[in-house]
């Protein structure tokens, strides 16, 4: 089980001039499930 | 991960729950049984898909034959049915092939598949009304919980095996066996831990990027900040959401969001899903891998003899499930198709002995029950859903928002796990290096045998600037047509 990693909000500003493509500077948040709990993959 | 892989470590996953993987996820319980959200096999289209694979199990994986089959009459038919009418009692048969004829030859309700305009209407007329009867509308209803008239017909291409007339009936005079699976029809399944350990290992490959038990609350796509149930915030220049679409844009989405694009989202249909497990005291006395149930004798559409993909998912951890095995059920909810929660695993176990699953006198045997419910299971491919897509993704896309996954993107098409995954690794791509997705456009083909169908198109809808290349698409062909003399 990966361990739970409530990092703290990183203080980060965004608002980075954004033309489509990723920069360093760009944070990226992923959300693998919301509220539904539901989400991410599934069926095979 | 991929994130990682091409060198950008500015990113952070939230999860509501307390492990990753979400639907791929699997639960050991109690008593010992390990068990999936559903049927799931490791069956790839994707190098990328594969290799990872390789890298995070090594050789903790089994590799099992596929073998499927399909309870009807009393008996087995071998998958896909459609090939294999003559396992079916003689009037059934013979019905099943005069449709098929009758369809075929455009004396069906339908006259063409290409005239079709929902699923209903393409099984009249690829199939005819003998197979639409017996099983096709039977077993798609048990499935999708939608009448197929609901559905478009786009998604089916790699998953329903169409049939020609030459070829069903080369099959049952000659009696010649046409099985969908055989010794080249494998699939990998890891040794421990359930289907979900692929992803668990995925997880602690990135774990000091991943943060659980935080419930996204809503989101303001217009300051980019996520706010959580906590109370706390976390700011975003990209957001890459595998939420369902339709609680996203209705729920969680705050600031200026358009009414009808909220209305839009939450036309999209889906359907919900109970998994049954069944534990047995015995040693397993099959060597299926899963079976489809189109009759009404039992709730659910698909059982999995889930022991037999590996010795370690029951109780009896020494290896080769000599005093246990698993049957994992599945039963599918909707508004047109209501389940009753506290009776469904009672019927269940009704529905495993009508079905020929369990010997009178096994259900004693019975030594564990796991019941799962998901909300969403199932995204249905209705038939507006495409138009749906085509005013809500480039909206968020826009705002840098990119709902991806399952759910995210909505199409059942490309949403089994090594689908998902690569949309996740291409929407990946095409932000760092500009490449332009493919698995959210592939456009199946349908095809005889149901398999290498695929053909990877520009999206002709959803995402990745669609409508933008939808539209030049059309203009050059306008233009080529009005060249011509």
């Amino acid at each position: 089980m990966t361990e739970r990693n409530n990092q703290p909000s990183t203080g980060h500003t965004p608002g980075h001039s954004w033309d489509g493509k990723l920069k360093p500077e760009h944070r990226v948040l992923i959300i693998g499930s919301g509220p539904t709990g539901l989400g991410a993959p599934a069926c095979g | 991960m991929r994130l990682k892989e091409l060198g950008h470590d500015n990113f952070l996953i939230v999860d509501r729950n307390s492990y990753i993987g979400g639907l791929a996820a699997s639960f050991t319980d109690e008593a010992g049984f390990t068990w999936d959200i559903g049927g799931h096999v490791m069956f790839s289209h994707y190098d990328y898909y594969d290799k990872l694979f390789d890298t995070l199990m090594g050789d903790e994986f089994s590799l099992n034959d596929r073998e499927s089959w399909v309870r009807m009459f009393d008996r087995w038919v071998p998958y896909p049915f459609q090939n294999n009418i003559r396992y079916l009692p003689k009037q059934a048969a013979y019905e099943c092939l005069s449709g098929l004829i009758k369809a075929q030859t455009g004396q069906g309700k339908v006259k063409s598949h290409k005239d079709a305009t929902n699923f209903g209407e393409f099984i009249d007329a690829v199939f005819g009304e003998g197979i639409a009867k017996h099983f096709m509308r039977p077993y798609n209803f048990k499935v999708w919980a939608h009448p197929p008239e609901m559905m478009n017909k786009q998604w089916i291409g790699e998953r329903v095996a169409v049939l020609d007339i030459d070829r069903a009936l080369k099959n049952v005079v000659l009696e010649s066996d046409d099985f969908g699976w055989g010794p080249n029809n494998r699939f990998k399944y890891p040794l421990k831990g359930g289907t979900g350990e692929f992803y668990r290992r995925m997880g602690e490959s990135i774990r000091e990027h991943i943060a659980l038990d935080r419930t996204v609350k809503s989101i303001d796509a217009g300051a980019k900040v996520v706010t959580f149930a906590d109370g706390t915030t976390e700011s975003y220049d990209v957001l890459i959401t595998a939420m369902p679409l339709d609680v996203l844009c209705k729920d969680i989405l705050t600031g200026d969001v358009p009414d009808t694009l909220r209305t839009r989202a939450s036309e999209l249909r889906h359907s919900s899903g109970y998994m049954i497990g069944i534990g047995i005291k015995r040693p397993c006395p099959s060597t299926k891998s899963w079976m489809y149930f189109p009759e009404s004798n039992c709730p659910f559409y698909r059982v999995t003899y889930l022991s037999n993909y590996s010795p370690y998912l029951t109780p009896d951890q020494s290896g080769g499930n000599a005093t246990h095995y698993s049957l994992l059920c599945e039963v599918s909810e909707s508004e047109h198709k209501p389940v009753d929660k506290d009776r469904v695993i009672e019927e269940t176990i009704t529905g495993l002995e009508n079905a020929g699953l369990l010997e009178p006198g096994e259900r004693d045997d019975i030594c564990d029950t796991w019941l799962y419910r998901a909300e969403y299971a199932y995204p249905t491919p209705a038939v507006d859903r495409d138009a749906i897509l085509s005013d809500v993704i480039p909206w968020l896309e826009a705002r840098g928002i990119f709902s991806r996954g399952r759910f995210g993107m909505w199409k059942y098409e490309v949403a089994n796990t090594d689908h998902t995954l690569m949309q996740g690794v291409e929407a990946v791509n095409r932000l760092v290096e500009g490449e332009t997705e493919t698995t959210i456009g592939i456009v199946y083909a349908a095809t005889e045998d149901g398999r290498e169908a695929a053909v990877h198109e520009r999206p002709a809808h959803a995402g990745s600037g669609e409508k933008r290349l939808a539209g030049q698409a059309v203009e050059a062909k306008n233009a080529a047509a009005a060249a011509k003399p």
